[in-house]
């Protein structure tokens, strides 16, 4: 179970820390010793079908395009994403424990942890797109999927990533995963039909930032 | 002799119905666990996860419903930083139990893009009490609110009322029944 951590700044001595942490499967929001509210997890279930899961280090500056990893629908679409991200020694400031998640042309931050559900059926849009649109890579922007993992930082970042998939209309693992559709006839340059979407040639990518980024290998 | 419509058998190939062989994601001691069976594929420790409060900031949970085709709108209130920004914000979503399966989905909006949700999201970020930094924006912009926030390049025409393209969370309910919503946000 986290605790609070011990806050020795003579400026901080008598401030009460209030933070939330899982105690066993309900996250709870604490003030010193006393509990501001709780949120259960411990009836939570969601089904799926496979998934796949993965750790990366993401050093400073570097980027993780993450795909569906061949679970998605004919859309790319799948049911569950999870980021789970700790943060090296070296990052000495809280606010600095950020990393950007780059998602159809627009970023986002990611914590310590990021959770999406969605609902993969016979259309698109009600599941999370992480197919890449386009055989050309040449930007994390994509307007019809795939995800970026940045860390803007100098210190590293340990991520944990799992993706699953699930929908009445899934084959997943099947043939008919990821790039077909969208790509063209050029779908294995995408790198989704691996068994991570990232074990491809490095490349270079362009963040919202302007900035060249590259991708982990 | 009686007919006995069956099932042909080529099309339940890739089909296991016993729930021993169903992979469930769930939470189990402080961990988050895929499951199948009494299998544990995978687990994902959230032991040390702490996530601190801003020292201006606070909590707030509640539990709403959502009519069918209804929306929510989700604003930060008093616990949000200057400029709207929170550092957490936990959905779960519970459907009525005739909604079939495969139509159990609501989506939320935020500054302009539409995002799914089964039944969980989860997301963090990190604020600054005077500035934003890199929380979800939680405060719909208002031409009222003063100092006006500063849009570079500029926006033509100014917004002059509440458009949740630039902050705050809409959630909608597309299902025919309502849904309910337990909702902690924090910052």
């Amino acid at each position: 179970m986290a605790k609070a951590p011990l806050i020795c700044q003579a400026d901080l001595a008598n401030t009460l820390i209030q933070g939330g942490h899982f105690d066993r499967c309900t996250f709870t929001v604490t003030k010193d010793s006393s509990i501001m509210n709780s949120f259960s997890f411990c009836d939570y279930s969601l089904d799926i079908d496979d998934f796949f899961s993965q750790s990366v280090t993401l050093t400073g500056g570097r980027a993780f395009l993450l795909d569906d990893a061949g679970l998605g629908n004919a859309f790319g679409e799948v049911k569950f994403l999870l980021i789970s991200a700790k943060y090296s020694s070296t990052f000495t400031s809280d606010s600095d424990k950020y990393i950007h998640l780059i998602y159809e042309g627009n970023t986002y931050p990611i914590g310590s942890i990021h959770i999406w559900t969605g609902q993969p059926g016979e259309s698109a849009g009600s599941g999370i797109t992480l197919n890449p649109n386009g055989t050309g890579l040449t930007s994390p922007q994509f307007s019809g999927g795939g995800l970026v993992l940045y860390n803007p930082h100098s210190g590293s970042v340990d991520l944990k990533i799992v993706v699953a998939s699930g929908g009445p209309t899934l084959s997943a693992g099947g043939a008919s995963s990821g790039t077909s559709g969208n790509s063209g006839g050029t779908s294995g340059s995408s790198g989704s039909s691996g068994t991570s979407g990232t074990a491809g040639s490095s490349r270079s990518y362009y963040g919202t930032s302007g900035t060249v980024i590259t991708l982990q290998t | 002799m009686p007919n006995i419509l069956s099932t042909d058998q080529r099309n339940i190939k890739g089909v296991d119905c016993n729930p021993d062989k169903q992979k469930k994601i769930v939470f189990e001691g402080s961990s988050l666990k895929i499951v199948m069976g009494s299998q544990v594929l995978d687990t994902v420790n959230m032991s040390s996860l702490f996530h601190p409060a801003s020292i201006n900031g606070g909590n707030f949970k509640k539990r709403i419903y959502i009519p069918s085709e209804g929306s929510y709108n989700l604003y930060g209130g008093n616990i949000a930083q200057d400029q709207g920004e929170v550092s957490l914000i936990v959905v779960r979503v519970k459907y009525d139990k005739s909604i079939p399966e495969g139509d159990r989905v609501i989506y939320w909006e935020y500054k302009g893009n539409i995002f799914p949700c089964k039944n969980l999201m989860f997301l963090t970020g990190k604020t600054l009490d005077s500035e934003p930094h890199q929380g979800w924006d939680l405060e719909p912009y208002n031409a009222d609110v003063s100092p006006a926030p500063v849009f570079s390049p500029a926006l033509d025409p100014q917004p002059t009322s509440v458009d949740l393209s630039l902050g705050g969370i809409k959630i909608n309910n597309p299902t025919l029944k309502e849904v309910e919503l337990e909702i902690l946000v924090m910052n």
